[in-house]
């Protein structure tokens, strides 16, 4: 079989991309959700809120490093695998990525060792200064990333000259019309995904009756966070979907399976996409709801897939299918955050057994629910790699199949071998559990003695 | 000043800064088999909190060429494909041994090894990276071998190796206990002897070995003889200060050495430039787009100096020997 090299490239970067979005999906909520805890315990001084500090730091810590790892890879895979993209796009990718680098990995490059390693050396508010910056620079890297790659989805702010991208406006290319629904819906996704993690471990101690006060909290914080989160997700989602409708209606067609331009389009909860024969095989539809959900009219017109020529579709199939993942475990989350809010109005929310295993076999939950999310988006832009400007087939470095085949069989090997030290580690650390954290047992002795706590 | 030249200094800084400090991080992994198991500890925990500043500028380097010299960026890492991964890989490795080998039991002895490999692989596969680099980056399809496989790339990568390794060494005689301390100063002392000495050899292989030399030479500010004699010169100038090191100050040594590397890597510019890849492409025909290199310039001057002062602040408050009774966070 003749290997295609644009195929095995593709699939590398999509490989190493989404081993590395499970990682700082994780990190950016972890991060922000140890500085609000350690924020609180300066406030409050209960002992309870450092120690969730301390124990999620240590997740925290090899999520992190992971993240950190996979990232490096990616920053040279542009170079390596799609050398013409970034010759092309240089111009605008360039500056974003080093503002990225400025920002955000020296930042928190810069206060992560304080952070992990710095209790005994500096007071405890520079601590939490550091833990609070470590937060910022994970949101700052996900600013920058999210606008060089919403930009690839939306280009605005440039001009084409001879096939070069000149930039005329770098406050258009930076907020172009679909950032800040991407923005906004990543961050939230990364929110939902940590406190999912954070419930499930809270219900693996509260099943085993173990660290049951810390664990109480920790539950009580994440359905909390949860019963906000999840309905904001939605509304986020939709705007953003109204906004992709407006810029992308092709890829809007390939989520929903539409193949004809329709009026009054229905919305199919199933259906098996026929990319050759340009049809669906088997559909259940829900009549008009589409219409009514993307242009907020029961009569409204959808684009559909024929609409553009065949070569300018997206593979529909993977698209569609994605689509349909995210969405239901979205609506799971969302079912299970308010019936966990039911539960602790009943006061059966610490104790009832099958919410609680629920929970605990949700962990992985928030993170395919982001890496489908990511898939309806990037393969939904295929076959542009900037859209309607350049295609990916002609953004590839033209290199031999043989030597992508190795660097890809590396990838699965390497990563298979990572992921899996990864679960171990993080098993580890959470069968260790939360250290006690005493009155006494402070983390600057200096003003331990002057130190007011009040029972948790 | 010129947007390119501006551009290849702030390149040309970043990467020094990186190799100095990414440099003695990886260079302590590549002692590893010399270090005892009391001494691998002691050695991790001198460098763990600052390992992932380091890589930064790594990062820093290859997007301020992706801003400056998008040509160049994808030129390198196109046709350097397999050493370029090869040093990724060898960098994941490493990279998590940090998080890993600290709540090891019983896969001590993989992070062992995974550390060790890891380095040297890294800090190889840069040098043949460079070194390819400065054979132009001609490959012709008649060539059996890859360009990183020359034996001039090859030297480069052993080269790299051994600075690593030196500056790893003085780095762990400056962070640690007196018994460790005797055994870098030891380490460090035939390292810098065998650096100096293949540096004199790459340094030699440059005289009119390269067909791009020649037109390069023209615009150089120092000639080979020069750079020779500056090289013998430092050379003497080290090993003497390396050999009393243990009754003098090893920071002393340390800044010699990079000094040293300094004057090495500036000699090596100055030969090349205005080319960037050697014979092929000078600065301003791989400069990319001036209204991004502006805009990115901004951030580059308003930040990188921030960036310095709170890595300094970072460094300083772990200065001073560990403090091994603290094990983890």
């Amino acid at each position: 079989m003749e290997l295609d090299p644009a195929l095995l490239s593709r699939i590398q970067f999509a490989l190493t991309i989404s081993f590395h979005i499970i990682f700082p999906t994780l990190s950016i909520g972890l991060a922000c959700y140890i500085a609000i805890m350690e924020g609180l315990w300066l406030k409050l001084r209960q002992p309870i809120y450092l120690q969730q500090a301390k124990f999620w730091i240590k997740p925290f810590a090899i999520t992190f490093g992971m993240g950190v790892v996979s990232g490096l890879v990616l920053s040279y895979q542009f170079g390596t695998n799609f050398n013409k993209f970034s010759e092309i796009a240089s111009p605008v990718i360039g500056p974003l990525l080093n503002y990225e680098v400025l920002t955000a990995f020296f930042l928190e490059a810069g206060f992560l060792g304080i952070m992990l390693f710095g209790w005994n050396r500096v007071s405890e508010k520079i601590h939490f200064g550091a833990s609070v910056i470590v937060a910022v620079g994970t949101i700052l890297s996900a600013f920058w990333i999210l606008a060089a790659n919403s930009w690839m989805h939306t280009p605005a702010g440039v001009i084409i000259e001879n096939d070069h991208i000149l930039v005329t406006s770098w406050l258009k290319v930076i907020f172009n019309p679909s950032f800040p629904y991407r923005f906004a819906h990543m961050l939230i996704a990364s929110f939902i995904t940590t406190l999912v993690v954070i419930a499930s471990v809270s219900s693996y101690y509260l099943l085993k009756k173990r660290h049951q006060p810390f664990a109480k909290k920790s539950l009580g914080i994440a359905v909390a966070g949860l019963v906000v989160l999840t309905p904001v997700q939605a509304m986020v989602g939709d705007l953003h979907g109204l906004n992709t409708l407006e810029h992308q209606p092709v890829k809007v067609a390939a989520m929903e399976g539409i193949w004809e331009t329709e009026q009054g389009a229905g919305l199919r909860l199933f259906a098996i996409p026929d990319q050759a024969q340009t049809k669906n095989d088997f559909e259940i539809i829900i009549p008009k709801l589409a219409s009514l959900i993307l242009t907020h009219d029961i009569n409204g017109t959808v684009q559909g897939l024929n609409a553009v020529p065949e070569n300018e579709r997206p593979p529909v199939a993977v698209v569609f299918y994605s689509f349909r993942l995210m969405l239901g475990i979205g609506v799971f989350l969302l079912i299970m955050a308010y019936l966990g809010l039911w539960l602790a109005k009943k006061g059966s929310l610490f104790t009832n057994t099958y919410y609680l295993k629920a929970l605990k076999w949700s962990a992985p939950l928030g993170f395919i629910a982001t890496l489908s999310g990511w898939y309806v988006v990037e393969v939904g832009r295929q076959p542009w790699l900037i859209q309607g400007l350049f295609r990916t087939s002609d953004l590839v470095t033209p290199l031999p199949a043989e030597r992508i085949l190795i660097s890809l069989i590396g990838f699965v090997v390497v990563y298979t071998l990572l992921f899996g030290v990864y679960l171990y580690f993080f098993k580890k650390l959470i069968r260790q559990g939360p250290e006690v954290i005493s009155a006494e047992n402070s983390t600057d002795p200096v003003d331990s003695n002057t130190k007011q706590v009040k029972p948790a | 000043m010129d947007l390119a030249v501006v551009w290849l200094l702030v390149i040309v800084f970043g990467i020094f800064v990186y190799a100095i400090l990414d440099g003695f991080d990886l260079g302590i992994g590549i002692l590893y088999p010399w270090l005892n198991k009391q001494e691998r500890m002691t050695a991790l925990h001198s460098i763990k909190h600052v390992w992932d500043g380091n890589e930064t500028w790594m990062v820093f380097a290859g997007v301020c060429l992706l801003v400056a010299f998008p040509k160049v960026y994808s030129q390198v890492l196109g046709t350097l494909y397999i050493p370029v991964f090869l040093m990724l890989f060898a960098l994941i490795f490493r990279g998590v041994v940090f998080e890993y080998r600290f709540k090891a039991d019983s896969s001590k002895v993989w992070w062992d090894f995974s550390f060790f490999a890891g380095s040297t692989i890294a800090a190889f596969s840069q040098g043949t990276i460079l070194g390819s680099v400065l054979l132009g980056l001609q490959t012709n399809s008649e060539q059996l071998t890859p360009l990183w496989l020359h034996p001039f790339s090859l030297a480069m990568g052993a080269l790299i190796t051994i600075a690593y390794c030196t500056l790893g060494s003085l780095w762990l005689q400056i962070n640690t206990e007196p018994m460790l301390e005797k055994k870098c100063n030891r380490i460090a002392n035939k390292m810098i002897g065998l650096f100096s000495l293949l540096s004199l050899i790459v340094v030699y292989s440059f005289f009119g070995n390269f067909s791009w030399a020649e037109t390069a030479f023209i615009l150089s500010f120092i000639s080979y003889k020069w750079m020779a004699i500056l090289v013998v010169g430092l050379f003497c100038f080290l090993t003497m200060n390396s050999n009393i090191s243990i009754h003098t100050s090893s920071k002393k040594v340390f800044l010699l050495f990079c000094s040293y590397l300094l004057v090495l890597y500036l000699g090596l510019l100055n030969l090349v430039f205005p080319y960037i890849i050697p014979g092929q492409l000078t600065i301003w025909q791989a400069m990319g787009n001036e209204n991004s290199l502006q805009f990115a310039l901004v951030g580059v001057a308003i930040l990188l100096p921030v960036v310095l002062a709170y890595t300094v602040y970072s460094y300083k408050v772990f200065s001073g020997k560990p403090d091994s009774s603290i094990n983890a966070y």
